[in-house]
C-alpha cells in the first residue's frame, strides 16, 4: 500500500502516517507480521524529519498496532490482549462522540450524522461505493490493482 | 596476436563517430526523458506539457542540440577521412565537453522561461504531498549489492595471471600505444606493476559498487498524484541500472584480463587497446539505450499516462539552479537528478559534502599512486 502525507494539511505528520497505517490494517492491506520501512527510509522517502516517523512509529507502538524488534524494525502486531483492545475501542467511540458534537454544533442533525457515520463504517468495513471512494483521499493514497485503472493500464502498455 | 596499426586507428574512429551521435542525440532528447511533471527543472502541471509554449521551447532545445550533433559528428568524420587522428581526439574530447556544456545552458535558458511562464499561468501546486510505499507489494526493485560479488574474478583473474606469469613479463613493459600502433611508453617492471591492471579494475568497481550503493539508499522517485505506477516505473528504472552497474563491472574485468593478458605476452598491447575500447562501447552504448527507453525515473514507461489537474507537490524552491538539491530537513542523502539519467545528492546534508570531499581524496590519492606506481 502506499501513504501519502502532505504538509500543508491541518493535521500533523505523525498523526497522518499513524492514520493511514490503522487504516492500513483496518482493510487488510497490512497484516500480521508484515514489517514496514525503517524510519531512516521512510522518512527519506516522504522527505520529511526522522523524529517525525519516529513519533509515528511510537504512538503506534503505544496504542499496540505495531511491534519494535530491535534492529530488525518495526513490525504489524498481532490484536493486542483484551484489555488494550477495549481501551483503544472505548478510546474510538469517544472520538465518535466529539466527533458527533462536532456536528450537531455545525447544525447537522441527528439522522444526518448517523448517515454519515453508516457511509464511513461502509468505507471501513469494506463496502465501499464509488462515489465515495473517488472523494477518499485515502483510497487514492493506496492505490491497489482494483481501484487504479489508469495505472494499471500503463503498466500494462509498458509490458506489451 | 598481433594488429596493424590501421585496425587500432580503424577501433578508435569508429567509436568516435559512433559514440558523438549517440550522445549528442540523448542530450537532445533530455527534455523528453524527464518525468511529465518536470520541464527544464521547473515542476509544471502534467498536461502543461501540452502547452504550445512549453512544446516550442522543446522543440527549440532539440533543434539546436542535434544541429550541434551534427556539426561535431562531421568534424569527427572529416578529420578521420584525412587520418587527422590527433585532430579527432581533440574533437572527441572537447565535443563531448561541448554537447554536456550546450545541454546545460540551454537548460538554464529555457528554465527561466518555463518559470515565468509558470508564474503568469498561475500553476500552483494543490499542496506538500509526498508518498511512499509500505508492505509487501510486488514491485520492481534494485538488485542486491551481492550481485556485486561478480566483480571478484575480474580482479582475481588478471591478479593470479599477472604473479603466475611474472617471469614472462619483460622488464620494460609497454604502456601506452599511439593510433598508428607504436609504443609511446614502458613501465619498469616490479610486482606493483604486476598488480596495475588487478588494481585499476579493483578501484573503478569501488566506485561502481559506491553507485550501486547509491542507488540502493536513494528517494524513490515517486509521484503522489499516480503513486503506484511511478513507484512501479521507478523499480523498474533502479532494477536496469543497477543492472547495467553489474554489467558494467563484468564487462569491467575484461579490460583488467586484456591488459594482464599484454603484460605476459599472450596478446599484444593493441590487442589490448582494442578490447579496452570494445568494451568501453559497450558500457557506453548501453547506458545511452537504456536511458533513452526508460527514461528518467522510468517516466518513459508511462509516458501515456498523466494526472490531470494542479501539481501535488512543488519542490521548485530546493533545487538550486534547477540541478542541486539543498534540503536540511530532507534525511535523504542521494535521490534522483532534476536534469539528466541518474542521482543526485541533498548538499543541505553536511554528510553529501563530506562524501563529495572523500571521493575527490581517493581519487587524487589513486592517481598520485598511479603516477609513482608508473614513474
Amino acid at each position: 500500500m502506499f501513504i501519502e502525507v502532505d504538509a500543508t494539511a491541518k493535521e500533523p505528520l505523525y498523526g497522518q502516517i499513524r492514520d493511514q497505517i490503522v487504516a492500513g490494517i483496518a482493510t487488510g492491506e497490512l497484516t500480521v507480521g508484515m514489517q514496514l520501512p525503517s524510519v531512516r527510509a521512510l522518512a527519506a522517502d516522504l522527505g520529511i524529519n526522522l523524529h517525525t516517523v519516529n513519533k509515528a512509529y511510537a504512538v503506534l507502538r503505544d496504542e499496540g498496532y505495531v511491534r519494535m524488534k530491535g534492529r530488525s524494525g518495526a513490525f504489524i502486531a498481532e490484536a493486542d490482549d483484551g484489555d488494550r483492545r477495549a481501551r483503544a475501542l472505548s478510546a474510538a467511540e469517544e472520538e465518535l462522540f466529539a466527533a458527533a458534537l462536532a456536528y450537531r454544533a455545525n447544525g447537522g442533525t441527528r439522522g444526518q450524522f448517523l448517515e454519515a457515520a453508516a457511509a464511513q463504517a461502509a468505507r471501513a468495513f469494506g463496502t465501499v461505493s464509488t462515489a465515495v471512494a473517488q472523494k477518499s483521499d485515502k483510497a487514492r493514497c493506496a492505490p491497489s490493482p482494483s481501484s487504479a485503472p489508469m495505472e494499471r493500464s500503463a503498466i500494462a502498455n509498458a509490458h506489451s | 596476436m598481433e594488429l596493424s596499426a590501421s585496425t587500432i586507428s580503424y577501433a578508435f574512429t569508429a567509436m568516435a563517430v559512433i559514440i558523438m551521435p549517440l550522445t549528442g542525440v540523448l542530450c537532445a532528447l533530455l527534455p523528453f526523458l524527464m518525468p511529465k511533471r518536470e520541464c527544464f527543472t521547473v515542476t509544471i502541471p502534467d498536461d502543461a506539457q501540452d502547452h504550445p509554449t512549453i512544446r516550442s521551447y522543446k522543440r527549440a532545445y532539440v533543434t539546436i542540440m542535434l544541429t550541434l550533433t551534427a556539426v561535431l559528428t562531421a568534424a569527427i568524420a572529416l578529420a578521420a577521412i584525412l587520418s587527422a587522428f590527433a585532430a579527432m581526439i581533440i574533437l572527441m574530447g572537447g565535443g563531448l565537453f561541448a554537447l554536456c556544456a550546450a545541454s546545460y545552458a540551454l537548460m538554464f535558458h529555457f528554465r527561466s522561461k518555463v518559470r515565468h511562464l509558470k508564474e503568469a499561468e498561475g500553476w500552483r501546486a494543490s499542496g506538500e504531498k509526498a508518498v511512499a510505499m509500505l508492505g509487501d507489494e510486488p514491485m520492481p526493485r534494485a538488485l542486491s549489492l551481492k550481485w556485486d560479488l561478480l566483480f571478484l574474478p575480474g580482479i582475481l583473474v588478471p591478479l593470479i595471471i599477472c604473479l603466475l606469469g611474472y617471469g614472462s613479463i619483460p622488464d620494460q613493459i609497454p604502456g601506452n600505444i599511439d593510433l598508428d600502433g607504436q609504443v609511446t611508453n614502458y613501465y619498469s617492471k616490479s610486482i606493483a606493476m604486476a598488480c596495475f591492471p588487478a588494481l585499476i579494475v579493483a578501484f573503478v568497481d569501488s566506485i561502481l559498487i559506491f553507485g550501486h550503493w547509491q542507488i540502493l539508499r536513494s528517494k524513490k522517485g515517486s509521484d503522489p498524484a499516480l503513486p503506484a505506477a511511478t513507484a512501479w516505473a521507478y523499480g523498474r528504472f533502479a532494477n536496469v541500472q543497477t543492472k547495467l552497474l553489474v554489467i558494467s563491472g563484468i564487462v569491467l574485468g575484461f579490460v583488467g584480463l586484456a591488459m594482464a593478458a599484454s603484460f605476459v605476452g599472450i596478446i599484444s598491447l593493441g590487442t589490448a587497446a582494442i578490447i579496452c575500447l570494445a568494451c568501453a562501447m559497450i558500457v557506453a552504448i548501453g547506458s545511452i539505450a537504456i536511458a533513452a527507453v526508460y527514461g528518467q525515473n522510468g517516466s518513459r514507461l508511462i509516458a501515456r499516462v498523466s494526472a490531470p489537474g494542479p501539481m501535488a507537490v512543488d519542490d521548485d524552491r530546493y533545487w538550486k539552479a534547477g540541478i542541486f538539491y539543498v534540503n536540511r530537513d530532507d534525511p535523504s542523502l542521494f535521490l534522483p537528478e532534476r536534469f539528466g539519467i541518474g542521482w543526485t545528492m541533498n548538499w543541505g546534508r553536511p554528510a553529501a559534502w563530506a562524501i563529495l570531499f572523500g571521493l575527490l581524496a581517493v581519487l587524487t590519492a589513486f592517481i598520485v599512486a598511479v603516477f609513482f606506481l608508473t614513474a
